[in-house]
């Protein structure tokens, strides 16, 4: 009796049954591939990543793929970052050794739709070795009035722009960077009033 | 004066009433905000929580109050060994309580099991998992999977 009992408990979905709430949460602690294919295991779950507050992209998943699944999950990115502005984007990683695939207009847009939908922590790794790399949003990035925590960790001379104004940036890590002059490191530092790590 | 020995009482929708203590009780913001509203002097009766799981949730809670001293890895341990031993449809009661009660780091630790058992499983293995039936149609499901074929694609 109490393994049919056990057996009709199983054959209930109870999951599906959780607030969107709950189920994001969940989401949110999977890699964005798994994130992704919940989208189709029923109506339930079809629309639930686009709600993703936390966003962890790295090419490295790609490399050995052809270039029409990068195709796809660029067309991918450029949706979710888009389109579906009515959720604010906590936190965006981004990751990737060749981007040459990969348009710089793109990556341009990737990095700049979280800054103006209010992230709170930014992290780009691109490859050391790597000969390409993307222009950077500086006026958005170095006006952002919500960014907790910020890491660039690329080979890139950084040009600081004449306004930079970071609140609440806590923790900045800037690995493989270079600045242009003592006054772009000036002004970036003076600019950061909370700034406990650097 | 508040004593920490003061006790809380707490009824489950399947009448069991459980004395806690009320350092343990506070790990709920729930009621932690009641006892701050001076709502707590009486058994607060939980609509949607068994005694059973309440029972649960009271050893958890209680783990994390005796174990305030402890290294972090013991505690890390300690939640892994709570939750491993949990079936899936006790997972999902603890996860609503754990929401209701407002028990944020449960809460994290049954959304973080719900997501280690989903990972890596392809579509099929996660309705299979938690019987979750398929309401596409065949049409439906091959454009979803041709829009975003990225993430469908496990041959790689």
């Amino acid at each position: 009796m109490a393994s049919s009992m056990a057996k009709k408990a199983k054959l209930d979905d109870r999951i599906s049954k959780l607030p969107d709430s709950i189920l994001c949460r969940i989401l949110l602690l999977l890699p964005i591939k798994d994130a992704v294919s919940t989208s189709i295991v029923s109506t339930r779950w079809r629309h639930l990543y686009a709600y993703m507050a936390c966003l962890d992209v790295d090419f490295h998943l790609f490399r050995r793929s052809p270039s029409h699944t990068v195709v796809s999950f660029t067309n991918f990115l450029d949706k979710l970052l888009f389109f579906h502005t009515e959720g604010r984007i906590e936190q965006f990683r981004f990751n990737h050794t060749n981007l040459s695939k990969v348009n710089d207009s793109h990556v341009l847009g990737w990095i700049s739709a979280p800054l103006w939908r209010g992230v709170k922590e930014i992290d780009l790794v691109f490859g050391r070795w790597s000969s390409y790399f993307p222009m950077l949003p500086t006026a958005l990035l170095f006006t952002s009035m919500t960014l907790v925590r910020l890491k660039l960790e690329f080979p890139y001379v950084m040009v600081v722009p004449i306004h930079v104004c970071l609140p609440c940036l806590k923790t900045l890590v800037l690995q493989l960077i270079k600045f242009e002059d003592d006054g772009s490191v000036k002004r970036l530092l003076s600019s950061c009033p909370v700034l406990e790590d650097l | 004066m508040a004593s920490t020995l003061k006790k809380i009482i707490l009824k489950s929708c399947d009448g069991k009433i459980l004395e806690v203590e009320e350092a343990v009780a506070v790990q709920s913001q729930m009621i932690k905000n009641m006892i701050e509203d001076d709502c707590a002097n009486e058994e607060i009766p939980l609509p949607d929580i068994t005694g059973e799981i309440l029972s649960m949730i009271i050893e958890y809670c209680k783990m994390h109050v005796d174990g305030e001293n402890n290294s972090n890895n013991e505690l890390i341990a300690r939640d892994a060994d709570f939750i491993t031993r949990v079936d899936l449809n006790t997972l999902y009661y603890l996860i609503v309580a754990a929401n209701f009660l407002n028990v944020k780091s449960l809460l994290d630790l049954t959304c973080q099991r719900v997501a280690d058992i989903i990972k890596g499983k392809s579509p099929e293995e996660i309705r299979l998992t938690f019987n979750i039936k398929n309401d596409f149609t065949p049409e439906e499901e091959e454009e979803i999977r041709k829009k975003n074929a990225w993430a469908f694609d496990y041959k790689d």
